[in-house]
């Protein structure tokens, strides 16, 4: 090994410390509790209920993100049952608190039923989407 | 007079002393007055007055909290009779009434022969129509899933809870013009008429009682299956009494109750919670309601409104969307569909008719809360 060499391997050494300290708050990164968010992309415009299930840990305090939406959850492990009842239209449905919103991969959203104004149960799901995303704020 | 026509068992024989001591007597009672003596006495008397003044109390329902609803035949009036024998009119301004039965909504039913339709009275007394029914007859009956039975000449109709007709069966060609429905614990129907009481099955009536007037408002059944008849004497040396049957219409007792004159309908009561009781009902065609000794009554009454709306909880609801298999029961399920979209299964359109109706979400239809927005929605979606 030349000078030249070793002399390379420390300062790289050196930097990537350096860089490893100078992130954050200055320790390693850990869990960061917040909301996610469940937004619903629907081709109708009269859809009055949804039946949804949310799969991920340690949720809690769930709430409709439109006031005036009749919400009701069940909690079964890690499985979260939720019905909301109301006008329901493209954009943000609900939103829960999370201890990592970080792991936002973790987390997923199915939608199960659809009714329309008239209570008629939709026998298509085409068209429809959930997506989860960081909650602003 | 009023002795005789409201006789207790051990006035009977004071009577026929009377009569004998006093032949002109017999020019001033009515043959219906002396069938109504009685020589013995059953546990459920002695009897107690209720309630005195009505016309014809014959057709009575009560209600959630424990009130009852009288249907006036001639004077087109319904009145609420409190546990302690209040009378206030409830309502009136139709007609031709010829039964009344709550349904799960809490909702009064009411058949009227003047304008061939069924009504829906809302406990705050505003009215909407049920179903358009050609002479309907007698009152209706409520089936453990909620569904109506409404009968009329010749034919019994079923409807779902909403007043949407599921079949007419035909009885007239069975040999029944007229007959009063009332369902069993075990959920069959009965039909009482005036040659009898008999049980459809499938479409087909069977007899169970023959030769004896048992009156188009039918029997009412206690918890135990048993019945109550209300046997009114038309024939001479019978005697008006109240009869407990077996479901296959053997006699248990005789004489359950006898202080009584020309019964023609009976109905358990309901306590403040809604639960029926052993509480006895009896009116006569003479206009007055009595109580029997309820000490001496076997069994409370089976409820004529087997099925709730506000029973069934949300809970249990989210918990059969959410998979539970026995959440709901499956006349819970097979009502909650009813009122919803009638697609023979439980979804999310059912739960969110049920929060309509219950008023927990607002009614979509202007102006009509309850079922008749639910029956409003369905005529739309029709």
């Amino acid at each position: 090994m030349n000078t030249m060499t070793w002399r390379v391997r420390v300062l790289a050494v050196l930097c990537l410390g350096g860089l490893a300290g100078c992130g954050g708050d200055g320790g390693p990164t850990g869990p960061e509790p917040g909301a996610l968010v469940v937004n619903l992309t629907t081709p109708n415009a009269d859809d009055a209920a949804i039946l949804l299930r949310v799969i991920g840990s340690g949720i809690t305090q769930v709430s409709a993100s439109q006031a005036g939406t009749y919400l009701k959850v069940l909690q079964d492990g890690n499985t979260l049952t939720a019905v909301l009842v109301g006008d329901l239209a493209t954009g943000a449905l609900m939103r829960f608190n999370v201890p990592d919103v970080n792991a936002l991969g973790s987390y997923s959203a199915t939608i199960v039923q659809v009714a329309d104004e008239g209570n008629g149960l939709r026998t298509s799901l085409a068209g429809y989407a959930l997506n989860l995303a960081e909650a602003a704020g | 007079m009023s002795a005789v026509v409201v006789p207790n068992r051990s006035s009977g024989g004071r009577c026929s002393r009377l009569l004998l001591l006093f032949p002109p007597l017999l020019l001033l009672i009515q043959p219906e007055a002396i069938r109504a003596q009685s020589s013995a006495t059953g546990p459920g008397d002695p009897t107690t007055v209720l309630a005195t003044g009505l016309n014809r109390p014959c057709r009575m329902a009560f209600d959630e909290h424990g009130d009852l609803f009288v249907a006036e035949i001639i004077t087109g009036e319904i009145r609420r009779v409190t546990p302690t024998g209040t009378v206030t009119l409830f309502h009136s301004g139709l007609a031709d009434y010829r039964g009344i039965v709550f349904d799960a909504f809490g909702d009064l039913l009411l058949s009227d022969r003047t304008d061939d339709k069924v009504h829906r009275i809302s406990p705050q007394g505003s009215v909407t129509v049920f179903a358009d029914v050609l002479d309907p007859y007698g009152g209706g009956a409520i089936a453990p899933d909620g569904d109506v039975w409404i009968p009329a000449s010749g034919v019994i109709h079923h409807f779902t809870p909403l007043g949407v007709l599921v079949e007419s069966i035909d009885i007239a060609s069975q040999g029944l013009a007229n007959a009063g429905p009332t369902f069993s614990p075990s959920g069959e129907l009965y039909l009482g008429s005036w040659g009898g009481l008999w049980k459809l099955q499938g479409g087909v009536v069977s007899p169970i009682l023959t030769g004896m007037t048992v009156r188009n408002w039918g029997v009412t059944f206690d918890l135990s299956g048993n019945f109550v008849q209300a046997r009114e004497a038309v024939e001479a040396g019978d005697t008006h009494r109240i009869i407990l049957r077996a479901p296959n219409g053997s006699v248990v007792d005789d004489s359950l109750v006898t202080q009584v004159v020309s019964p023609c309908a009976t109905a358990f009561a309901r306590d403040a919670s809604g639960a029926t009781t052993k509480q006895l009902l009896i009116a006569q065609t003479n206009g007055t309601l009595l109580r029997a000794n309820a000490a001496g009554i076997p069994s409370a009454g089976l409820p004529v409104v087997p099925i709730s709306l506000r029973g069934i909880s949300p809970d249990a609801q989210l918990g059969a969307l959410a998979g539970q298999q026995s959440a709901l029961t499956a006349n819970e399920a097979h009502f909650l569909d009813a009122i919803g979209n009638r697609n023979a299964s439980f979804d999310v359109g059912d739960f969110r008719a049920f929060l309509i109706a219950t008023g927990t979400v607002p009614s979509p239809v202007p102006g009509l809360a309850g079922a008749p927005a639910l029956a409003a929605l369905s005529g739309i979606r029709r």
